[in-house]
Order: structure tokens, then sequence, then C-alpha cells
């Protein structure tokens, strides 16, 4: 039975070109121990372990929970199966769907790190444990409130981030130290996560869990108007003021629908928080080694390049996902010619960006100004490179089969490699942002590059025409 | 190209669908469909599951193209901006905006349709619909029954002339589906109602069109069903004959 059900939950899940590109990312990662070398640990490959082992946790934390299709609810949960046969399908297909992207994605880093180290074991067992813990602790954490998985977010942070403040067994300590000590805490710390997981998945009450996740107020606090707009006013205010979660949760490749909205200013709120945090920071941590010069006069600082790693792309994605996830066709397209919407769309979303980025340019021509080097690259960042990728994200997301979300707490589509064309849009925003950051004339190419492909994006009229086709075709309406 | 130069009669014609074939993928979901509805007419749509219904009224909402055959609203096609204007769609299972209120759901849709008395509108629906005690709530957290209702008002908050509907009355409570048959009745629109349900093609519609397998196998007036009948047949069984006869 247990088999039975596993292999039900795949085919219906996922799709085989989904398995082809996460082997095809473990392969990477294995053709990359052959090639032998040097055990090197660099500053940009440590940061981009923790970013996505400190993304992947707290997203799972926060938004996270047991991701089961509709079908899955209303036919697999109340079938007479015993439950404990569920409890390893269920999980494992979870850690399919969210885990083994996280473990493709950090074995590329960790990999490159242990080269040719006798180690490497015992950093892949810390890697996997990791793994482990980010799919069950949003399983754990499943109907629990926000209150409760906000403080253990936080705890769960400080631990992954806590070897830069000289903690010798936090999560990620192994890229410093040696691995035997982050085991220490990982182990336990995952072992009894999986058992609140599989606590979970196995009690009586889990198809209520699952559909009782959310508790929500059933009214708005704070509700907008749109009577008297104009069309395109309408949906300018709609998009700027508003942010539409599409959450991802039990990490970023698992989607559960979750619909959440979010208004702007709060967004902006935290935006001015990292602002000035940033700004406190590099204004005391500067020194000499700080500014790298790259060309005659130019070059950047390597805090302002960490915040556009960090700062410049994913939240601002994130903040324009819902925007097509939760669009009616229906409604909006039968209002309206589908290629002024869409249009309209993007360009409000693109505004929400730069908006956005204001109080980190802010914050940035603020330390120019006070006399810290290689700062000011950061500012066409947030208010070009940003927004054109917002603009090409939505582009793509629309033109690529879009997921629409319909019913709440279910994962809305299957898995399958085409979403992973939607990392192009972030390959750009680095390849754009980086050349930026190292040589601000870069901009003179770039900027008409943009414009162009802006321009592109926004008149293409007709392709939205023929395109709505294919997407009422494919069910979304 | 009009709808003279395509050599149809559309003397009053508001939706005319000549020879509409439409497939999806090796399905064929319309094998030549032919409509000619009148304004002012009210039509239901009948056949059984994968006729071609839905199908149907989303190329006459502009939101599916035909892969050939000509449809027209009014003289124009489905997808132009006066198209759009006129007509007011509902599908089935239709999901409004989850992330809006219900009153800005109303605001939002009503402002993108240029919508003149948007306010008076938006009143007169919530009332009509029972919505008033839901106007700040989270669209996600209706009920079924009342996102249904949402979906009706947005439908049409516009007037339009000319309404597309599919399965209208799913999940409605019967006070509510009183009201709203009441509702429409009085309205002059042009009606396209996809239903299975034979009691509110009755009460709705004073015409039918029966659809099977993509193909129109009878159309006529609701009394034209039972000619012949004896008295007592159930009109469910006569259209259930017509279905099964035409596969």
């Amino acid at each position: 039975m247990l088999y039975k059900v596993l292999k039900l939950l795949i085919k219906t899940r996922f799709s085989p070109s989904f398995f082809v590109m996460i082997f095809l990312l473990i392969f990477y990662s294995i053709i990359s121990l052959v090639d032998g070398g040097q055990r090197n640990i660099s500053l940009i490959g440590s940061i981009y372990f923790g970013f996505i082992i400190t993304v992947f946790i707290t997203i799972s934390i926060i938004l996270g929970g047991v991701s089961v299709t509709k079908s899955d609810q209303e036919f697999l949960l109340v079938s007479a199966i015993k439950r404990r046969d569920m409890v390893l399908p269920l999980f494992f297909a979870q850690f399919l769907a969210s885990g083994l992207l996280m473990l493709a994605a950090a074995l590329v880093a960790i990999v490159e790190l242990y080269r040719g180290s006798p180690l490497l074991i015992i950093a892949l067992v810390d890697v996997v444990l990791l793994t482990l813990f980010s799919v069950s602790s949003g399983i754990a954490l499943s109907d629990r409130p926000l209150y409760m998985r906000i403080p253990i977010a936080a705890l769960s942070v400080l631990w992954i981030l806590s070897p830069y403040l000289g903690f010798r067994y936090g999560a990620i300590s192994f890229l410093a130290t040696d691995p035997y000590y982050s085991l220490i805490t990982v182990l336990p710390v995952t072992v009894l996560s999986l058992v609140g997981a599989a606590l979970v998945l196995s009690g009586e009450n889990l198809p209520f869990r699952v559909s009782g996740m959310r508790r929500q107020a059933r009214d708005f606090r704070k509700t907008s108007t749109y009577a008297g707009l104009s069309p395109a006013i309408a949906i300018i205010k709609l998009g700027i003021t508003q942010v539409s979660i599409a959450s991802r949760s039990s990490s970023l490749g698992n989607i559960r629908a979750t619909a959440r909205r979010v208004q702007f200013t709060t967004f902006l709120y935290a935006f001015t928080i990292a602002a000035i945090l940033y700004a406190v920071v590099v204004a005391k941590l500067n020194s000499s080694d700080s500014y790298i010069p790259i060309f005659s006069g130019f070059g950047f600082n390597i805090y302002a390049l960490i915040l556009v790693l960090y700062g410049g792309s994913a939240p601002q994605m994130m903040m324009s996902s819902g925007a097509m996830a939760y669009e009616r066709a229906w409604l909006s397209l039968t209002s309206m010619e589908p290629g002024r919407y869409i249009n309209t769309l993007i360009i409000s979303k693109m505004l929400q960006a730069a908006l956005a980025g204001i109080p980190l340019s802010a914050a940035n021509i603020a330390l120019h100004f006070i006399g810290i080097k290689g700062t000011l690259g950061a500012i066409p960042v947030f208010e070009i490179v940003s927004p054109f990728t917002v603009g090409v994200y939505l582009f793509m997301a629309f033109s690529v089969r879009p997921y629409q979300m319909k019913d709440e707490n279910y994962i809305p589509a299957r898995f399958s490699a085409t979403q992973f064309i939607m990392v192009f849009p972030l390959f750009m925003f680095y390849g754009i942002a980086f050349s930026t950051m190292f040589y601000l004339p870069s901009l003179i190419a770039t900027v008409p590059l943009m414009a162009l492909v802006t321009a592109l994006i926004l008149t293409r009229q007709r392709y939205w025409e023929r395109r709505v086709n294919k997407m009422v075709e494919a069910g979304f309406i | 190209m009009s709808g003279n130069e395509a050599g149809l009669n559309f003397s009053n014609a508001c939706i005319t669908a000549k020879e509409v074939w439409k497939k999806y993928g090796p399905n064929e979901a319309l094998k030549g469909l032919s409509l000619n509805i009148q304004c002012g007419d009210r039509v239901a749509l009948i056949g059984p599951n994968g006729a071609g219904k839905s199908t149907t009224l989303k190329i006459l909402a502009g939101l599916l193209k035909q892969d050939s055959g000509e449809v027209l609203i009014r003289g124009h096609e489905p997808n132009t901006l006066e198209a759009k204007k006129m007509i007011g769609y509902l599908p089935e299972d239709a999901s409004p905006y989850l992330t809006l209120s219900v009153r800005e759901n109303l605001e939002y849709i009503g402002a993108i349709r240029e919508t003149t008395n948007l306010a008076e509108r938006i009143d007169m629906l919530l009332d009509l619909l029972e919505l008033r005690d839901y106007e700040k709530s989270r669209t996600s957290r209706l009920s079924r029954g009342n996102r249904q209702k949402l979906a009706l008002a947005l439908a049409i908050i516009h007037e339009p002339e000319i309404i597309l509907m599919d399965e209208p009355l799913n999940y409605l409570d019967i006070p509510t589906q009183e009201r709203v048959i009441s509702f429409l009745m009085k309205s002059r629109a042009t009606f396209l109602v996809s239903t299975h349900i034979m009691s509110i093609a009755e009460r709705l519609t004073s015409k039918c069109i029966i659809i099977s397998a993509g193909l129109k196998v009878w159309e006529g007036t609701i009394p034209d069903l039972r000619k012949g009948e004896p008295v007592d047949t159930p009109i469910e069984s006569i259209v259930a004959r017509l279905m099964t006869n035409a596969v």
C-alpha cells in the first residue's frame, strides 16, 4: 500500500521533466566532485550557501504545511488507508517537491567548498539533515498560528547564522570549521523536527489540519476604493498598493496556495528598516578592504554587492508573483483588451518595484555622501534593473503556462521543468546588476538594451490576444 | 469582415456563430456548430458533459479563438472592445479575485469596465444578492454560495446587453435562486445560459438549443420540446432521448 500511495502521489504531482531538471543540477554537483582540487571557501560561495539555507528554512517555517492537492484531501486522506501507510509517501512526496530542490541548489555550493576534502561526507550529511529539517519543520508546524511560527523562524535564522557571531555549533559552521561541530546541533534538531512531522502526518485529524491551516479574520481591516477611477488608474492603484502573496511554502519549490495580501506600505516600512540597518552596519564596518577597485576610478563596495545579491530581485519578484497567480481571465480579460490590461498590470508592478527600492537607494546615496566609496552602483540596480527584471518576470510568467490559484491550501499545479524557466530573469538580473556594480558606465550599454526589451514587452498587443487563447485552453480562467 | 460580407442574415442577430470548429489537441470540442440568437432572446444551451457548451461560451466571450468558422456579437468579433462592452460572462465554478474584498472586486471590475453609476449599481447588486454583510469580507473566506453570488454580480455589474452564463445558479440557496431568476427575467438583456437543470431552463429561458458532441442537434422553444409527447413525460426524459439519439 505504501508503494501504491507513493506512486500515486508522484504521478499526480510531478512531471518527468521536473526530475530531469533536478537530476541535471545534482549531476553538475557530482561532476564537480571528480574535479579534484583543494578546499576553497570563497566569500561568495559561503554567502550563497547561507542564503539558500536561510531562505528555504525560513519560508518553510513561516508558510509551511502539509502540501497536498485538492484531490488528495477529498479522496486520498479520507480513504480507508491506515494513516501510518501514508506518512512516508506524504513526506517523501513533499521532500521531492521542495527538499530535493534545496538539496540540489545547496550541493552545488557545498561540493565546490569541500572539493577534494575528506570531510565532504560529513558536510553532505549536514546538508541532507538541514534539507530534511526544512521540509519536516514546515509539516510539524502545519496549522500553528503565525505568532508561534515567527519566533521559531527567528530562532532558526539565529541558529543558521550563529557561526558568523562566533558560535561554533551553528547550522552552517561547517563553512568555516570542522563539519562535526555543525552535526552536534543539526542532528538532534532535525530528529526532533522529523518526529514532529511524523506525528502530524500520522494523526487522525490530518484532513482537518490541511484544510484548517489558515486563521484569518473574515473582514479586511483596511480596504481600498476603485470607484470613479479610469481603467488604467484602477489597475495601477491595485498593482502598486497591494501585494498579493502567492506563497511557495515548505521551501521555495513547493507551491501551496494561500490567498494573502499585504499593503505595500508594510513592505515599504520593511525596506526602510532594512535600509537603515544596512546604512548603519556599512558605516560601522567600512574599511579600506570593503572597497574593491575594478577599472580606472571604478569599483564596488562589498557590502553594497551583498545587498544587491540579497535584496535586489527576489523580494521584488515575490511581490509580483501573486499578480499572475490571482489574476482572473474571465473578469479582467473580458473587460478590456488583454494586451492593454496585462501591459498596465506589468507597468504597475514595475513601478511598485522601483518604489520599494527607494529606501535602499537613499541609504546608498547617504553612504556615498559620508565618503563610503563604491555604493552608488546599487542605486540604478534598485531603480532601473529591479523594475526591469520584474517586467521580464511577469511577461514570462504570463507567457510560460501560468499557474492560477483558485483554491487555498492546496498545490495548484503539477511540478514541471517549466517552472525553472523563471530562473532566467534572476540570472539576467545578476548579469546586469553586477555589471552595473562593477563598472557604472556599463549602464550606457545596458539601459538602452533594457529600454528596448521593455518597449518590446509593452507593445505586444496582438501577442496577448493569441496568448489568452492558450492560457484559457490550459485552464487559466 | 462584417456579417453581411460573410453572407449571414444579421438583421437583428445578437449572437451568430457559423460552422465553428474547435479542437483541444486531438479532441474536437466543436464540429461545425452554428447558432443564430436574436436580440432579446433567452436561450438555454443544453447538452451532456463534454458536448461543447463551456467551449461555446468561452468562444462567444472572446476568451477562446475558434479554429475555423465565424463568430459575431452584433456584428463584432468577440475579442473586440465593442463586443466586450456588450457581454457579461459567468463561467462555471467562477472564482473572483481572492485577495480583494467583495466590494473591492465589484469596484475594480466596475472601474475597468467603465461602468456608469457604479456606486448605485454596486448597492443594488449587494442588496439583491444579500452580500451587504460581506462588503469588506475577504473573498477567500466566503462560502462557495456567496462566492457564486459575487461572481454573478461581477458578470452583470456593467448592465450587459448580452449575458453568457455557465450554470449560473450552482451553489445558490433556493431564495437567492428565486431572486436571481426574477431579476434576470425583468432584464431586457439577451441570455445564453448553459445548464443541466431543465427546471431552470424552463423558468429562465424561452428557447432551447441542444448540442451533443460539438454539434447542434435540436433547436426550438421549450413548448416545442413537449409537442407530440404524453403530458406526463418529464422534460428531462425528452431531452435525454434527443441527446442519446444524436450520439
